[in-house]
């Protein structure tokens, strides 16, 4: 079976590495980086991932357009990377104006954009940031969210851009069921990760409740290894169908969606 | 995949692993915190029976965050599934009178096999004195002592384990968590103290955790854990499948170090 991870990232932390345990509660322990895409590939081979969407840690660390700079050569040449960049408010920066972004994106096969809006200090709302969130909500462009530092901005963004889509990653391993429930129910564009989705009895729960077409397979490289969350992905007791939506079907189809 | 574990292929074959598991740290019941669809004794027996966990070493929630329970949902669940449960006494140091009167059950009460201390959310230091008469116990009858660790915060960083441990170096302490920002301190302690044991609960998702451990202290000392019913057992079985160890020291971790430590407890001997 195909696996795809919707999740990974490479390049170095600045401080070997912010970990969120859950939101507000990040711990910096040493664990093993992926500097370069090649790193990355060998600990794809080593657990048999066919393909990932990939980020670079300077995006976070350093600057968005830096970073998403510093993305490009790296996974230039390895179809079995794909990219995703990170976006900043387009008032004041221009690269993110839509009729600018959405060219270079296409140049550059990018179908995924993330955002970190207190760490970039601005609103993920329609005053700061709506002429590019309703392009990315018509065209079905998914963007990656995570409540590292809180969820509220989270809700705030989806009660404001409701048919918006968008991919929830790196939440911690505290279970999130109270928070993913409620967004799942109300939001019909709105997937989760499964890197960290560790929670006991966690997938079939879900997927007994929901299905399993919102749920994307994720490894959150490398805050995360590749062995648990292919493990407990094997290991739950789902049905083929149900495993094949989440191993690769699932991010396949919300990729494939994406109108650039 | 180039990963050659033969342990780690017989699971994606099967999804399930093909030797026993140990859980050398769980709890029990709901929690705060989360939500959980998997809380109580018997729905942990299915789960287990599912991902063949052979035993599992508890405290449940209520002994930790309940004063007036005490260890009594323990004592039922090791009654009803003997061999299963094994337990860890919790004690409270804000209620060490009324703990302290109960130690004499660890060693008449079958099941139990330690002590479990959680210094940061009962905000005491693990190193303070109303602790002194637990852990000179724990030494005494060679008990396991599970503490939680978390590095970097008070009451239960590296440095007040070595607090610890300087007044009693022979004793059984198992670092939960390992200290979680700081692993490496909990490692130098390991390396100077022989009885400690480094638990894999909550830091063996990060990648690379796994060999680090193995490589520092050897894999004779490092443990299953996984907070059950928190988390599910499967999620840390593969980062030890996945981690670059050799089968032989992945069985270790997974089953034989904790059931030699159950074996070796005395008053287990002698029962």
């Amino acid at each position: 079976m195909r696996i795809i991870d919707c999740s990974a990232c490479i390049g170095l932390d600045s401080v070997n590495r912010v970990i969120v345990n859950h939101e507000n509660y990040p711990v910096i322990e040493r664990v093993r980086q992926l500097e370069h895409a090649g790193d990355l590939l060998a600990e794809m081979d080593f657990a048999g991932i066919s393909e990932a969407y990939v980020w670079h840690q300077a995006m976070y660390d350093t600057d968005p357009t830096y970073g998403n700079a510093a993305l490009t050569p790296e996974i230039a040449g390895k179809p079995r990377l794909h990219a995703t960049w990170t976006i900043l408010p387009p008032i004041t920066e221009a690269d993110y104006i839509p009729e600018t972004l959405l060219p270079a994106m296409k140049a550059h096969g990018v179908r995924a954009l993330r955002a970190f809006p207190q760490r970039n200090r601005y609103f993920l709302d329609r005053v700061t940031m709506g002429e590019l969130l309703d392009v990315l909500d018509e065209r079905h462009i998914p963007l990656y969210l995570t409540p590292m530092e809180n969820w509220e901005h989270i809700f705030a963004a989806m009660k404001e851009f409701p048919n918006l889509t968008v991919i929830l990653t790196n939440y911690g391993l505290w279970g999130s069921d109270r928070y993913f429930y409620p967004l799942i129910r109300a939001y019909k564009n709105l997937y989760i990760d499964t890197s960290d989705y560790q929670v006991i009895n966690g997938l079939p729960a879900f997927v007994n409740q929901y299905g399993s077409e919102r749920l994307l397979f994720g490894s959150n490289m490398p805050m995360d290894n590749y062995g648990g969350p292919l493990c407990t992905l094997l290991g739950a007791g789902l049905k083929q169908d149900d495993l094949e939506n989440i191993a690769y079907k699932n991010i396949e189809r919300v990729m494939g969606g994406a109108a650039l | 995949m180039t990963n050659t574990s033969e342990l780690a292929r017989a699971y994606l074959e099967t999804g399930r692993s093909q030797i026993p598991i140990i859980d050398a740290h769980t709890h029990m019941g709901a929690n705060y915190g989360t939500s959980l669809s998997i809380a109580t004794a018997d729905e942990m027996i299915a789960l287990m029976d599912r991902e063949n966990v052979a035993c599992a070493f508890t405290s449940p929630h209520s002994a930790l965050f309940d004063p007036s329970a005490m260890n009594r949902e323990l004592e039922d669940a090791m009654s009803r599934f003997p061999g299963r449960f094994y337990g860890y006494f919790t004690f409270n140091p804000n209620y060490a009178d009324r703990f302290n009167a109960r130690l004499g059950d660890i060693l008449t009460i079958p099941g139990y096999l330690g002590i479990k201390l959680l210094p940061g959310y009962h905000r005491y230091d693990l190193d303070g004195p109303a602790y002194d008469d637990v852990l000179d116990f724990a030494l005494a009858h060679e008990l396991p002592v599970l503490s939680h660790t978390w590095g970097e915060l008070p009451y239960n960083a590296p440095k007040n384990a070595e607090g610890v441990l300087k007044k009693r170096p022979k004793l059984r302490l198992i670092m939960g968590h390992t200290s979680p920002g700081e692993a490496e301190a909990a490692i130098t302690l390991a390396k100077t103290y022989p009885n400690i044991y480094l638990d894999l609960c909550d830091i063996h998702r990060h990648n690379g955790i796994v060999d680090r451990l193995v490589n520092a202290v050897g894999a004779d000392r490092v443990l299953f854990g996984t907070d059950m019913p928190w988390y599910d057992p499967n999620y840390c079985l593969g980062s030890i499948l996945f981690s670059r160890i050799s089968d032989a020291d992945k069985e270790k971790i997974i089953y034989k170090n904790a059931k030699a430590l159950l074996d070796s407890v005395p008053h287990r001997r002698k029962a």
